[in-house]
């Protein structure tokens, strides 16, 4: 069995926990969303593994388990925020002056400079539906700005049609006015945009009905529109900046541990040069034995003044001369409890990681599956092994049968 | 399905797929996404999938070759730990591991 396809067999048993889940995630009343979510979750945690080749694993979308769950296509809901937000500005571009398609949408104002960039592309996708979308909102009267779309390979790549595309943009949120607030500034244009967004969802997914329910929306939604209105500009960045984000995390954790290396070198090497002179001075070669009395009797005058030194460890090297080794030892004490502490640590973390390691070594080389038979003469084992999973070396193998001999 | 009066082993839920489930399902309920009795009921059916998979897609068969360290034979199920060991795979694959552990539940005759 190749371990190619392991990832086959492991797709296939997803699939089937997906779709006897479903029944499960309606009882439950959970959303299929979050299913697929889950999917997803498995799919990418059992690639991170990296036992085996999985089928989604080349491609962006997985392969294998989509047909099950087509609505789990990458194409999906997820974009669709924007992408219902494109044919209304598209489809007011060739047609000139607003159509009056929408009664409740009639703008309350007229060529307002559009300050605001929407920064977010149009995905292929996105375009598609667009399109359908403004074919089953308009019909014919959509064709020209599909036309327009198709020709621009993106609706909101084409500045011309920005420009005059804007303000019909804006006519959604157009009751607001209503409400006795015509002077839009522009964060207020921010803001109906955003909500033109949400009220696009809510056309699609209600066939242009919620027409009231807009004009009760508007009010609180307008008084929300300073979250909504950062929210949204920094939604566009950050799908840029994300990557320039992890990057930067990604430099500081090595910057990091690179300077905490440093750091430990620096605190071993001081280390080393405080043990060195301590040992000179216990060995006695620095001094003539004939003042190591004298020595001793300055040392103990200078004990009231030892609690000094204790204190700042720095100043060991320069004591050397003058300590001898009564006095000596105390501060070396010190010094070597500080260094034994984060050594300690230090070693204790490596030797754990050491251990877990050599136990997930352990606990990965494994066989699950169950047995037919087991046999046994003497000392010598025959065993019949069915429907196995094989864990070996970090990748994984199935088998069907196993045969296996083996003494004891 | 239990409902049907078949069981399947847990056995399989630490595999590296079932583990990678558990991971999952454990992260949607610390976010209080899904409950933990979904979860199990997920597990379910991760037991009774996987167990159907390997019996009825997978074909491929394997030889093994080692030297019996420990053996143990408890509730139906055998735990061997082989040191030394030789796999041949169908396709003429082989190779070497140093120590293995094998789990081994009783094989249920297939329901008729």
């Amino acid at each position: 069995m190749t371990n190619q396809l392991v990832g086959d067999v492991y797709a296939k048993i997803i699939e089937g926990v997906i779709a006897a889940s479903k029944v499960d995630f309606e009882e439950h009343g959970i959303g299929q969303d979050t299913l697929q979510e889950l999917q997803q979750e498995w799919q990418s945690k059992l690639s991170s593994r990296a036992v085996a080749q999985m089928p989604w694993d080349p491609k962006p979308a997985p392969p294998a388990p989509a047909p099950a769950h087509p609505s789990n296509a990458p194409n999906g809901l997820p974009p669709s925020s924007y992408t219902n937000y494109e044919p209304q500005p598209s489809h007011a571009a060739p047609n000139g002056p607003r159509i009056k398609a929408e009664p409740g949408a009639e703008p309350k104002y007229n060529g307002l400079p559009n300050a605001y960039q929407q920064p977010a592309p149009p995905a292929q996708g996105g375009n598609v539906r667009a399109q359908q979308l403004l074919q089953e909102q308009y019909g014919n009267a959509a064709n020209a700005s599909i036309n327009a779309m198709q020709r621009g390979g993106g609706g909101l790549a084409l500045p011309g049609q920005q420009q005059q595309a804007r303000p019909q943009g804006l006519q959604l949120p157009g009751q607001v006015p209503q409400n006795g607030q015509s002077p839009y500034s522009i964060q207020q244009q921010q803001a109906p945009m955003y909500r033109q967004q949400q009220h696009q969802q809510q056309l699609q997914q209600q066939q242009q009905q919620p027409r009231i329910k807009v004009e009760n929306d508007s009010p609180q939604l307008h008084q929300g529109a300073f979250h909504q209105q950062v929210a949204q500009p920094n939604y566009g960045q950050t799908d840029g900046a994300d990557d320039a984000y992890e990057q930067w995390q990604e430099m500081l954790a090595q910057r990091r541990a690179i300077s905490a290396e440093q750091t430990q070198q620096a605190d071993r090497m001081m280390r080393d040069q405080v043990m060195q002179a301590s040992a000179d001075i216990q060995n006695g070669l620095m001094m003539p034995l004939d003042e190591q009395p004298s020595n001793k009797r300055l040392k103990r005058k200078s004990v009231a003044s030892s609690s000094h030194r204790a204190s700042s460890s720095v100043a060991i090297p320069q004591m050397d001369g003058d300590v001898d080794d009564e006095d000596e030892k105390p501060d070396i004490k010190d010094e070597d409890d500080e260094n034994a502490i984060n050594s300690d640590l230090d070693d204790s973390d490596e030797e754990g990681q050491n251990q877990m390691g050599e136990e997930d070594d352990e606990f990965t080389d494994s066989i699950l599956c169950t047995y037919d038979k087991v046999q046994r003469v003497k000392n010598k084992w025959k065993c019949t092994l069915k429907d196995g999973v094989m864990s070996a070396n970090g990748k994984e193998w199935v088998f069907h049968k196993g045969m296996g001999e083996f003494e004891w | 399905m239990a409902q049907q009066g078949q069981s399947y082993y847990e056995l399989y839920r630490s595999t590296s797929v079932g583990m990678a489930l558990a991971d999952t399902l454990d992260d949607l309920i610390s976010s209080r996404r899904i409950e933990p009795q979904l979860a199990m009921r997920i597990m379910q059916n991760f037991d009774e999938s996987i167990a159907k998979v390997l019996n009825e897609k997978v074909k491929a068969r394997m030889t093994f070759k080692g030297h019996l360290d420990t053996y143990r034979f408890c509730d139906e199920v055998w735990t061997f730990i082989i040191k030394d060991i030789h796999f041949k795979m169908d396709n003429a694959h082989q190779f070497d591991a140093e120590k293995i552990k094998i789990v081994a539940c009783l094989a249920k005759e297939k329901a008729a």
